[in-house]
């Protein structure tokens, strides 16, 4: 059989709960099996059960594999027993012999995949999907500074060395060297949004090793549809419940809402991981919310999934997007636009590279609640902008573009 | 009441006002006075009185709950005071000076001594170098108290004690957490039984010790003490003086016997530092003589042992450079400079790569990370595990012995190149002679080896520390990497003044850069002239 045979290693399978990147992935993998002139794609998933990765490869779905492997050093992303780990992958390298390995993030397959791949298929084609800022910063690669919270623009030893005080300045050098040793393996770079790649090719990347490309999203299940209720306005903030994502400057400003204007409007909070997230955070979140959610403005509706996203996202009118950090591409602005709907979000980043301000969105300014109740304030009933902006939108583009860009990366070599 | 208290030589308490004092304890340490005993009322000031007027002796007020059950309160104490009489001293207690008759002097009772022992710590630091002629004498016969052993291993030991073959003297290492000092000692049994108190001038920094002890402390809790009278069955036991009396922290029951004498303790003190100037200085006036004594039994240290030797991948089959990487304790590093070697196209498949790495016994041992790592990145590699012994600079002596290539490149601990292409760099440099980098920190500040101006070396010879390309044949000639002079960190820039001296000056390729890592890596320059300065009047020439 020819074509291209391609193993797409991802952070994580959607269907375990994970985030944008992973989603990312599979729409990937599985628009590379549809495209004519490719011959196989498979999937390999990391699986982090949460306890001693035995290295196991298991079968999710055709196609699909789940790899139980976990990060055991998060300054180096080394895994413990990375020689038992490596084998089982190692093996189904050399049984399907793919000559494009797409590797979408680094962080939970762990920088040593990098080499093996090269030892293993030494021809094979090696795609790296970025995604956030892991290499860069240590901090979870959020390039946010720990304890205050500031936006940090960019890496160096010294300033690396503020946020971690037991580590020595000398440790950051060597992280970032031993992070592009490994990236030095890499034919191709793909960077979702060109915040990100500039971020990257500031660190140390090469531009030209770094191709612009959006993250591959699945078409909705649901045709976009109208406004549900043209009398009241919804909007609706989906993700992690993470202190990075805003959720407490929303709800913050949701609390500065004129008494009047909060009986008019409604915020749904769809996501998890509240649970997760440090007592403090979580203890301030429940604070905020159950007085708005007595009064009837907020509205609590928790988990979702792929299926159930495309009629959350029907029965809102806005999305809400107030991450305090910078984002890279996220995926939750892609599925608005998908199902029609404008974004508002803050005004950094790779949010406002996606949104276009008075075109598909609105910006706000990052982590002011105060901005954010004058938005919510000035958008609720305002049908004609509403109109305006979603009239805006531009579909994303399908799977099967996201691919064959992808593909035709490796075409020209880069 | 007393008889609980336990009055001793028929004594009684005596009355003073409402109150009552009782001396339990009279005692002469050298020419030092000790007396204990307690008051039954808490504060009631004593002193020493003679010829009816007080002396002025140092008070120590002692919490004694047996005191306190028995007669409803009071208090113990403790008095010293130097004293040239040893007769005709009394007790005067409170206001109204009622004296009480000390019995006769006698020897120290373990229980005085206990009592009295938080005063001598006191006498001991005031007086420094003019303690008491007889003190350690007196130090020596004091009963030992029992310490629990984690409270020992906090308190310092003595980690080894080289014996001059034939010359009747040895060195003694070991560390000490007492920034202080004075109130450590060294007993040596034998023919010649002596007592040597650990001065300010035997202090060492080491590195290891705050490491271990988890202590951000700049101080000197290392010492080197040349020690006299020493033979193959000397014992030699550490000492401290508590407020409770002494303490033997650990005991070395056999010294080890080492033919090289100067030559490993230099190897020895090479993985410490010399702690600045003058003390450095007082250490080498100190025993100048003895070390004179110890210089002419010197020899080569034996080599470490071979416990393992192993090949990753297959090596190519006449390879012209041999790299021997002997990497350090960080394993970060460690991997770093595995992976920087895959990575250099001058090496892949052309060059010789051995790492030699001394078997420690860390907990995680870093000879199988090393391997995955080789095997993972395609780089064939040698692993040498040596044991003990040759000094930190044993195992890349090993590794230079076994090199095939007709060019060694020797990669140190601890540094790191920032671009692939840096071996091919330094070798077009080299130009059959020797060739060493810059090295800098990660900042990208080049740091000097910090040689002593005036010793005028010539230029190449101030090259860092950390990483050498030579001839194999020119190296041996040279006499190899060797730690005698200025210890493993400052043996490249050693080497390269006997190349130089040989004709064979190395380069100094200021476009290859490799960055040396780790908080206080090496010694400062300060550090370096008082270890130079030291080794200078011990009889040393650069």
């Amino acid at each position: 059989m020819t074509g291209h045979r391609i193993v797409t290693l991802s952070n994580g399978h959607p269907d375990l709960g994970a985030g944008g990147s992973e989603v990312a992935a599979k729409a990937l993998a599985d628009a590379y099996r549809d495209l004519p002139g490719v011959a196989e794609s498979q999937l390999v998933a990391t699986l982090d059960t949460g306890r001693a990765p035995t290295g196991a490869l298991s079968s999710h779905a055709p196609g699909e594999w789940l790899w139980d492997t976990g990060i055991s050093d998060w300054f180096t992303l080394r895994p413990a027993h990375a020689a038992e780990n490596h084998a089982t992958l190692a093996a189904f390298l050399a049984r399907v012999q793919p000559d494009i390995v797409h590797l979408h993030h680094y962080a939970r397959p762990g920088l040593d995949v990098i080499p093996l791949i090269r030892r293993v298929v030494p021809d094979a084609h090696i795609i790296l999907t970025l995604h956030e800022y892991l290499g860069i910063c240590a901090a979870d690669g959020q390039m946010v500074t720990r304890g205050e919270g500031r936006l940090c623009t960019h890496a160096a030893p010294v300033i690396c060395a503020r946020c971690f005080p037991d580590r020595d300045p000398g440790q950051f050098w060597l992280r970032r060297e031993w992070m592009l040793r490994h990236f030095a393996l890499v034919d191709s770079f793909v960077a979702p949004s060109v915040f990100l790649r500039e971020r990257y090719v500031a660190w140390g990347l090469s531009r030209d090793r770094v191709a612009v490309i959006g993250n591959a999203i699945a078409p909705p299940a649901a045709a976009r549809a109208p406004r549900r209720d043209p009398d009241a306005t919804r909007f609706a903030f989906f993700g992690r419940l993470t202190e990075l994502k805003g959720l407490e400057v929303l709800l913050r400003a949701v609390a500065m809402l004129p008494r009047l204007r909060r009986r008019e409007i409604s915020v749904e909070i769809n996501g998890t991981g509240l649970d997760r997230q440090p007592a403090a955070f979580a203890a301030r979140i429940e604070a905020l919310a159950a007085p708005l959610g007595a009064q009837g403005v907020l509205d609590w509706a928790g988990a979702y999934d792929a299926a159930g996203l495309s009629a959350r996202m029907g029965r809102c009118d806005w999305v809400l997007v107030p991450s305090t950090w910078w984002e890279n591409a996220p995926m939750v602005i892609h599925e608005a636009f998908a199902h029609g709907r404008p974004v508002v979000c803050s005004d950094i980043g790779g949010m406002a590279e996606m949104v276009r301000d008075g075109v598909d969105g609105v910006y706000v300014p990052v982590g002011s609640a105060r901005a954010w109740a004058d938005a919510l304030d000035r958008l609720g009933g305002d049908h004609a902008t509403w109109a305006r902006l979603a009239g805006g939108i531009a579909p994303p583009p399908a799977p099967a573009e996201i691919a064959a860009a992808h593909l035709a990366l490796v075409a020209g070599g880069r | 009441m007393g008889a609980r208290l336990g009055f001793r030589r028929g004594t009684r308490p005596v009355r003073v006002g409402s109150a009552r004092v009782f001396v339990e304890c009279a005692a002469m340490l050298d020419d030092l006075l000790v007396v204990t005993g307690w008051v039954s009322r808490a504060g009631l000031s004593v002193d020493l009185c003679r010829d009816g007027r007080a002396i002025g002796a140092a008070q120590l007020r002692i919490d004694r709950a047996d005191v306190r059950k028995a007669m409803g309160g009071g208090e113990g104490f403790a008095l010293v005071a130097r004293s040239a009489a040893r007769t005709g001293m009394a007790l005067a207690a409170g206001e109204a000076r009622v004296r009480v008759a000390l019995p006769p002097p006698g020897p120290a009772s373990p229980a005085a001594l206990r009592t009295a022992a938080p005063l001598l710590v006191r006498a001991i630091r005031a007086e420094g170098s003019a303690a008491p002629s007889r003190l350690p004498q007196t130090l020596r016969a004091l009963p030992a108290i029992p310490a629990p052993s984690s409270a020992t291993m906090a308190e310092g030991a003595l980690d080894a004690v080289l014996v001059a073959d034939g010359a009747g003297c040895g060195i003694a290492f070991g560390w000490v957490m007492d920034a202080e000092g004075e109130l450590f000692w060294i007993e040596t049994d034998g023919p010649a039984p002596s007592v040597l108190r650990l001065g300010p001038a035997f202090r060492l920094v080491r590195r290891d010790v705050a490491a271990a002890a988890m202590t951000q402390e700049v101080g000197a809790p290392g010492f080197v003490r040349f020690v006299e009278g020493l033979g193959p069955d000397t014992r030699l036991r550490l000492c401290r003086l508590t407020g409770r009396g002494k303490r033997v922290l650990n005991e070395i029951a056999r010294p080890e016997i080492l033919p090289p004498g100067l030559a490993a303790a230099a190897r020895r003190l090479s993985s410490m530092s010399l702690p600045p100037g003058a003390a450095a200085a007082r250490m080498a006036r100190a025993d100048g003589a003895l070390v004179a004594r110890i210089a002419p039994s010197c020899d080569e240290a034996r080599p470490p042992a071979i416990l393992r030797d192993t090949t990753v991948g297959e090596p190519p089959a006449a390879p012209d450079l041999t790299v021997i990487v002997s990497p350090g304790p960080d394993p970060a590093v460690a991997a770093a400079q595995i992976v920087a070697l895959a990575s250099d196209p001058e090496i892949t498949g052309r060059a010789e790569v051995i790492a030699t790495i001394c078997d420690d016994g860390r907990a995680v041992p870093l000879a199988p990370e090393i391997e995955h790592l080789a095997a993972l990145w395609s780089l064939p590699l040698r692993v040498i595990l040596c044991g003990r012994g040759g000094g930190p600079l044993g195992p890349a002596r090993v590794g230079a012995q076994q090199a095939r290539g007709a060019v060694l490149l020797f990669f140190g601990a601890g540094v790191v190149p920032d671009r692939p292409g840096w071996v091919g760099d330094l070798r077009a440099a080299m130009d059959g002679g020797a060739a060493v980098p810059i090295l800098t920190g990660p900042e990208g500040c080049a740091r000097a080896t910090g040689l002593p101006p005036e010793w005028d070396v010539p230029q190449p010879a101030r090259a860092p520390a950390g990483c050498l390309m030579v001839g194999r044949a020119a190296y041996f000639a040279a006499g190899g990497l060797d730690a005698a002079r200025f210890g493993a960190e400052g043996a490249v820039a050693d080497l390269c003044a006997r190349l130089t001296a040989r004709g064979s000056a190395p380069r100094v390729v200021q476009a290859v850069r490799l960055v040396a890592l780790g908080a206080g890596r090496g010694n400062s320059r300060a550090e370096w002239c008082a270890a130079a300065d030291a080794w200078l009047m011990a009889g040393g020439a650069p």
